[in-house]
């Protein structure tokens, strides 16, 4: 197959609502840039539905940008990288008011938008959708990449999944993807590379994110040498539902918790939770209940499809019908109606979900990796900002500063830059990896491999972690990395749209942020946050220290970088 | 993949432009009680037949769509990750779009020739409620309004994935838009 070979000033890796900012700031400060996606544009990733209802933005006195920076910093619990905090958040009001501009509708009072409190805030700080309550996913699809669209000059490109970087020296100097529609290789050489390539939610079992968010960006970055941090943090949607089938990934449950109070069981038919929680029993929060529930599946007591049961039976028939009557339109109820599922007669199975990531790559206040023409941002584009679990409702401005950050501090750089030479030898070397599964006649299917990385995170290195469980995962993913990868197959051979093409570029970056995950949690011997330690299970000042990742010589290697605190001391 | 129970007859539109001179069906059976047509198209992928080309994206949870996955089932566009399999079912792909192989469109090309298509669907917009924001012209995946003079008309409703869709419905800001089935 004929490779295609591009130029750009600037490659931004990931269509979602930091890429999307960045290309724009990009393109109006003169650069040409290749926006490439690995779905259709605007509708795949995360930011489709998973902006949820938050925007985090100190808008009015008595907030202030130092509130909301003490607040992050404090719900991280005192691990985030307070530069980044400080430096990303303090343009939160900036970029709030540009998505206003570019159309987004919030709710007003009057003059001023209307602030929603959500965890962890000193003074209410959302403004939200002008629905209220209604996630804000699609007015974020609807708004930016609209403004990607009316800049002709961005060069969008669909249906492309990049799966390495492409190195010269200590320099990125673009990247190679497979474009999905053709089946050929496409070699993108560029004065700066920008990777914002989202969370890797689906490296676990049980998910609210889509199948696709394989945290390709991270292998990828890994792979060239990329410093990477804070992979032990995962986030998790308490009680999404597991089953029925048709509403897998749901997060339903999150508010019918807030209407309504049921009964958890497991499969002997306890009430666990009164165990854990003498006092509010089934009524603790809603990540106590996940605590609670992944303990049960862990000794054996847990539902068929791996969490517990949810129950309404205890409740009167009249006050069930008055709930169901109200929720008439939600898809969740409307779903369960069509299947002839009875919520008032059976129980839901649910349990805790990866819903984000706070791991990726180490970068610094303008969005610099440690590789030189590389800029990580959103998801991907760590640093420790997020520390040891994220406030919910930062995930979007971090994201539309870091875009602009970055956007803006690239198409700066390359003005007076040259284009960087690739390195012929490694993009040969590279088209050969991707060819590889497509001409062997037998071997290891990705499904295979993504399931095992499934498998093991979702067992080792979610909840109760311990170094017993970790090492064992280690082992899992040392022996897929000597016996699985290489032996990479697949069966599918159309080279048009060949989804199991698509799966084997997934395994290998699954398989290395398999490894990463596990390897940084068997390291922090502490519970902090969102990182659980069942043998460590106080939280240490001595690991007041990001964990940093580096492949060196082919190996992970790792080391510590001590937190710093100019804004905000540690309690 | 169990092969005792309720088997669904499940017949699949293949074609690959490049090397077909015209489209054919395949037919699998795998089981679809309480499943999605694209649970179904996972296991006919996964266990039968890995050629198989069919997009998936954000699967259809909480109140949103992406939109990547509509296609015809049974006759009559739906999001295949909403839409309740049934024991018989055509799966095609969705008819506005040019077919890139098998039921995988490309949402940027319209196809020269649209196939007839029986609406099911009546989508009425309140004149005295809408504002005229072209909201739905943006958010309808498969494109059923359109902004004309300032008037906003569900001119493709035979594109509508209905049910299993309903952006337009959930998010316009006015409850402007109601869409009925006949």
């Amino acid at each position: 197959m004929e490779r295609e070979v591009r130029e750009a000033d600037v490659l931004i890796i990931g269509g979602g609502i930091a890429g999307i900012r960045a290309a724009i700031e990009a393109h109006d400060n003169g650069a040409h840039v290749i926006l490439a996606n690995k779905g259709p544009f605007g509708r795949d990733g995360a930011a489709v539905w998973m902006a949820g209802t938050g925007f985090q933005a100190a808008l009015y006195p008595p907030d202030s940008i130092e509130q909301h920076v003490e607040d992050t910093i404090k719900g991280g619990k005192f691990l985030n990288n307070q530069t980044l905090v400080k430096t990303f958040l303090s343009l939160a009001p900036q970029v709030f008011n540009e998505l206003s501009k570019w159309g987004m509708r919030f709710a007003k009072d009057g003059e001023k938008f209307m602030r929603f409190p959500l965890p962890g805030q000193t003074y209410p700080r959302n403004p939200n959708f002008v629905r209220v309550g209604y996630m804000l996913g699609t007015e974020y699809r609807k708004t930016l990449p609209r403004q990607v669209r009316k800049r002709e000059k961005i060069d969008v490109r669909e249906d492309l999944f990049v799966f390495d970087l492409l190195k010269n020296g200590d320099e990125i100097v673009g990247a190679i993807g497979l474009d999905l529609i053709t089946g050929a290789p496409v070699v993108i050489n560029a004065k700066a590379t920008i990777l914002a390539t989202g969370g890797f939610m689906a490296c676990y079992s049980f998910t609210t994110a889509s199948p696709t968010i394989t945290g390709d960006g991270h292998g990828a970055a890994y792979r060239a040498g990329a410093k990477m941090t804070g992979m032990e943090f995962i986030q998790f949607m308490p009680t999404t539902t597991i089953w029925p089938e048709i509403v897998r990934g749901d997060m339903f449950p999150y508010q019918l918790l807030n209407s309504l109070y049921p009964f958890f069981y497991n499969r002997l038919g306890e009430r666990f939770m009164e165990k854990y929680y003498p006092v509010e029993k089934d009524w603790a929060t809603r990540e106590a209940a996940a605590r609670a529930i992944a303990k049960e599946v862990r000794e054996g007591r847990g539902s068929p499809h791996g969490g517990a049961y949810l129950s309404m039976r205890h409740l009167p028939q009249n006050l069930l019908n008055e709930f169901l009557e109200r929720n008439r339109d939600s898809e969740f109820i409307k779903s369960l109606r069509k299947i002839n599922f009875d919520i008032r007669e059976e129980a839901l199975e649910v349990g805790p979900a990866v819903h984000y990531v706070q791991g990726g790559c180490w970068i610094d206040e303008r969005c610099r990796t440690n590789l030189g023409r590389l800029y990580a941002i959103g998801e991907v584009g760590s640093g420790g900002k997020d520390g040891a679990d994220r406030l919910a409702g930062n995930s979007f401005p971090f994201c539309m500063a870091m875009g602009y950050v970055a956007g803006k501090d690239a198409a700066e750089n390359v003005k007076s830059s040259e284009m960087p030479k690739l390195d012929a030898m490694k993009v040969d070397r590279l088209i050969k990896k991707l060819q590889s599964p497509l001409e062997k006649k037998e071997g290891v299917r990705p499904q295979e491999i993504k399931t095992k990385v499934r498998e093991t995170l979702q067992r080792s290195a979610l909840f109760q972690r311990n170094a017993g469980d970790l090492k064992e995962g280690i082992k899992v993913i040392e022996d897929m990395k000597e016996n699985m990868l290489p032996k990479l197959y697949i069966r599918a051979k159309t080279k048009t749209f060949n989804l199991e093409w698509m799966e084997a570029l997934e395994a290998e970056n699954m398989v290395n942020v398999a490894e990463m995950v596990l390897r940084s949690a068997l390291m922090r011997e502490e519970s902090r946050g969102l990182h659980e330690r069942e043998d460590f299970p106080k939280t240490d000042q001595k690991w007041l220290k990001h964990i940093i990742i580096k492949k060196v010589d082919n190996e992970m290697s790792f080391s510590t970088e001590p937190v710093t605190f100019p804004y905000v001391q540690p309690k | 993949m169990a092969t005792h129970g309720n088997l669904a007859s499940v017949k699949i539109f293949k074609f690959n432009p490049a090397i077909d001179k015209k489209p054919r069906y395949e037919t699998f059976n795998v089981p679809y009680e309480g499943r999605t047509v694209l649970n179904v198209l996972e296991t006919v992928y996964r266990d039968l037949d890995p050629e198989l080309a069919f997009r998936y994206g954000c699967e259809g949870k909480h109140d949103s769509r992406c939109g990547v996955c509509a296609m015809i089932v049974n006759g009559l566009p739906a999001l295949a990750c909403r839409r309740i399999s049934e024991k018989e079912m055509v799966i095609e792909p969705h008819p506005k779009f040019e077919i890139l192989r098998d039921l995988v469109v490309d949402f940027n090309k319209i196809r020269k020739v649209i196939p007839k298509m029986a609406s099911s669907i009546k989508i009425t917009i309140d004149p005295e409620r809408c504002v005229k924001c072209a909201d739905c012209v943006s958010i309808c995946p498969v494109g059923v309004y359109e902004a004309k003079k300032g008037e906003i008309k569900p001119s493709g409703v035979e594109f509508c994935c209905g049910d299993t869709c309903r952006q337009c419905v959930t998010y316009c800001q006015t409850n402007a838009i109601i869409v009925e089935f006949l």
